[in-house]
């Protein structure tokens, strides 16, 4: 899993970088319960280009994962508009909205949400169910996407007889199952512990390298840092700044303080 | 500009979509044992009661008809000895179907012609359907309608346009509702009058003369007595005399059981000898004194075949030395059991006359029903809405609404098929052993409601499957429809 050696030589990004994936346009989300009115979103205009890998960072409660349902497809917001490759969301019908959850589209949770009673395999195989493919064929391919993630010879162990972050890696082999362009992470290592972490980044970090991937991960690790490509801060739901690792990574004592 | 043509999601098959039903609910098992349990016991319930309905309606029906048998000698002793009611005579022939005996002896009795038995028998008909009515009427309402009249006197009266005035003014102030109408029943009367008061007057001096030759064939004896005789020369002669249904079947039966009733008494007669009782109680031993010696326990004692047998010996030999008629020992067990029979049959009869109990059971059935509805919709909606998060997850996978729908239909159905199943079960085998404890293993074999039973084990199967169905879809379809957060987040 040692992805520190350099990896590909031309960045996918470059190549492609006008190619915009996702756009969000005066993004608004209001939560209202018992009569408390929360304004998660005020108003995001993003831009996320193809084969990138954004990390989305802001303090608890800033309307992190709030961005990442919308920009999933898995809520819809008061006001404003999701495109996903120029397709506007809130204009799809329920089973196109499947569709594009099944193959366009790989989530991971912070809290894994696998299928407890389902094996290990037959959890990264069921997108593929999902998606019309045959069972023999699911099997051969998540055969292969549990060894990425390096879990083949647990292909039959339930997720209670799994540590959290074999659990994860689970979670990142279903969310490839069906080769999807995107991949939100909503805080994915934020219930494991370091070294755990650093496998799942890593993992991360091959996927969008070597298959072109374009990540989106709400985080509030630090190590994202070395991983990204672009940094988006969110605060009070409002866009706080964007910027490119490389202009970052001068003023990371800053920026190691301002997590603190 | 290149987009995603966003096409259609494929449905998942049935047969992939049971696989991963049966595969859930293997691994909630504890869950889905829990929830079996609920709806089992629900439909237990239910079924329990049904049980009972059924087998008491079908004891009681069963013990009426045994016990209209077994009075067919007194029946027979009484129409021999007795001259009819013009009201008995109708409801009679009546009652009795084309080509019946009966109503050859009537049109003998009467001396009608075929065509004048058969106007007579429709005539009759009606009379009953109109003495019903008058019968069921409230007291007050019969009195202003036809006064003191009774029975066939309200024919009389009625054909009298004095009394059809009156009747007119009081049914339509108390609107009553006559069956058919007035006008059917003032034509009636006058029917009556013309020729079935006739008729019913000469069957009733016909019977009243046979009644009459017969005397000299008895001997001494009273009817019941003389009827032991009704399979010899003595039921021939009665036949002889007029009473053309007193045929060969009948008075072996009627014979079979005036003996019967002649032996019964013979034995239970017994006791009022003080010998007897005392043997008895020393037989008996222990702290039985002759005192205790009741009829249930002379019975009780005399189903031993052996203790039969001594009994009879000792009747029959000095002191007492009865005349026991023919009675053998196989025959005292044989009364013995029949009388045991006998009043399991009056129990069922005593126990199943209440007719209010026939609400009642509906009234169970209906609040067992109840109870089905609310706990297997509780089970079934505590089993469901613990896994929002999971159809949640599903939806993000690129599950279709249908395709979560499916899967929890099955799963509803499957527990429901296999709750109603253990359930109706058991609450067949706790109904049944609850009957077999009121009415007897011999009266419920007798009566056992096969048809209904089963009819009433496919429904409760069928309610317990429906109401999982309808309670595990309708949680499942509101969570599908909601955008998978949405749904993620409903605790
Ligand atoms: N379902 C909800 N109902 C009401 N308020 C919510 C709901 N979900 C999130 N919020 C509020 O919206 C804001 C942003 O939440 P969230 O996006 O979860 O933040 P983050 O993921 O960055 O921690 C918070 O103030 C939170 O309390
Ligand atoms: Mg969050």
């Amino acid at each position: 899993m040692s992805s520190e050696t350099q990896v590909s030589t031309t960045r996918q990004a470059d190549t492609d970088l006008k190619r915009v994936v996702i756009r969000t346009v005066n993004l608004r989300k209001i939560y209202e319960k018992k009569g408390v009115i929360t304004e998660a979103l005020r108003g995001l205009d993003t831009e996320i280009n193809a084969g990138e890998f954004i990390a989305i960072m802001g303090p608890s409660g800033s309307g992190k994962s709030t961005y990442f349902n919308m920009v999933g497809g898995l809520d819809s917001p008061t006001s404003g508009r999701v495109f996903i490759d120029e397709v506007d969301v809130a204009q799809l019908t329920a089973v196109e909205l499947a569709f594009l959850r099944c193959r366009k589209i790989g989530y991971i949770f912070q809290q894994f949400n696998l299928i407890q009673y389902m094996t290990a395999l037959e959890n990264v195989t069921t997108p593929m169910a999902f998606a019309g493919v045959g069972p023999d064929e699911a099997r051969v391919r998540g055969m292969d996407l549990l060894d990425i993630v390096g879990l083949k010879d647990r292909w039959s162990h339930r997720p209670i007889e799994m540590s959290g972050g074999q659990q994860q890696r689970v979670a990142i082999a279903r969310s490839m199952s069906n080769l999807p362009m995107i991949l939100l992470c909503d805080e994915p290592t934020g219930n494991l512990d370091l070294k755990t972490g650093r496998e799942i980044l890593d993992i991360l970090f091959r996927l969008n390298k070597e298959r072109g991937v374009t990540i989106i991960c709400a985080t509030h690790d630090p190590r994202m840092l070395d991983l990204c490509d672009r940094l988006m801060w969110i605060r009070d739901g409002l866009i706080e700044r964007v910027a490119r690792r490389d202009e970052v990574t001068i003023e990371v004592g800053s920026i190691n303080n301002e997590l603190e | 500009m290149k987009t995603i043509d966003v096409k259609n999601q494929p449905t998942l098959s049935l047969n992939r979509t049971f696989e991963i039903s049966l595969n859930g609910t293997r691994y909630r098992l504890f869950r889905s044992v829990v929830t079996v349990v609920v709806i089992a016991v629900a439909i237990a319930f239910m079924m329990n009661v049904v049980c009972e309905a059924i087998s008491t309606q079908a004891i009681a029906r069963a013990a009426r008809e045994r016990t209209a048998q077994q009075r067919l000698a007194n029946v027979w002793s009484a129409r021999l000895s007795m001259a009819a009611t013009p009201e008995a005579t109708l409801r009679e022939v009546a009652g009795a179907p084309d080509g019946d005996p009966l109503l050859q002896e009537a049109a003998k009795l009467g001396n009608l012609t075929p065509a004048r038995l058969q106007t007579y028998h429709d005539n009759a008909v009606q009379a009953v359907r109109y003495l019903d009515f008058f019968t069921a009427l409230p007291y007050a309402t019969r009195r202003s309608l036809v006064h003191t009249a009774e029975s066939t006197a309200v024919f009389d009266l009625l054909q009298q346009s004095k009394a059809q005035t009156t009747f007119n003014d009081v049914v339509a102030k108390y609107k009553v509702r006559v069956p058919g109408g007035t006008d059917a029943l003032y034509a009636f009367a006058t029917v009556w009058g013309t020729t079935v008061k006739g008729d019913t007057d000469a069957i009733i001096a016909g019977h009243t003369a046979a009644i009459a030759t017969l005397t000299p064939l008895l001997k001494g004896r009273v009817m019941h007595e003389a009827l032991v005789d009704a399979d010899k020369d003595f039921g021939a002669q009665v036949q002889q005399a007029g009473f053309v249904a007193f045929d060969a079947k009948t008075r072996a039966a009627v014979a079979d059981q005036a003996r019967q009733t002649m032996q019964i008494a013979f034995i239970e007669d017994s006791i009022q000898h003080m010998e007897a009782r005392q043997q008895l109680a020393s037989r008996l031993g222990g702290s039985t004194i002759p005192g205790d010696i009741t009829l249930k326990l002379l019975w009780d004692t005399l189903t031993d075949r052996d203790t039969a047998s001594w009994y009879l010996g000792f009747l029959t030999s000095a002191p007492l030395k009865l005349d026991a008629g023919g009675l053998t020992a196989a025959r005292v067990t044989e009364l013995a059991r029949g009388k045991n029979e006998m009043g399991a049959l009056d129990n069922a009869v005593r126990l199943t006359a209440d007719t209010s109990s026939n609400a009642r059971m509906t009234w169970l059935v209906l609040v067992s029903l109840l109870v089905c509805v609310v706990g297997i919709s509780n089970a079934m909606l505590m089993s469901v809405t613990e896994r929002f998060r999971e159809i949640a997850t599903l939806k993000c996978l690129g599950a279709l609404d249908t395709f979560i729908m499916t899967l929890f239909l099955l799963e509803a159905c499957l527990l429901g098929l296999v709750g109603g199943a253990i359930g109706s079960l058991a609450g067949s085998i706790i109904g049944f052993s609850r009957m077999l404890s009121t009415f007897g293993g011999r009266m419920l074999f007798l009566a056992f409601p096969v048809g209904p039973w089963l009819i009433g084990m496919l429904l409760a199967i069928g309610a317990g499957v429906v109401l999982a169905a309808l309670a595990g879809v309708y949680p499942s379809y509101m969570a599908a429809r909601l955008a998978p957060m949405e749904a993620m987040r409903i605790e």
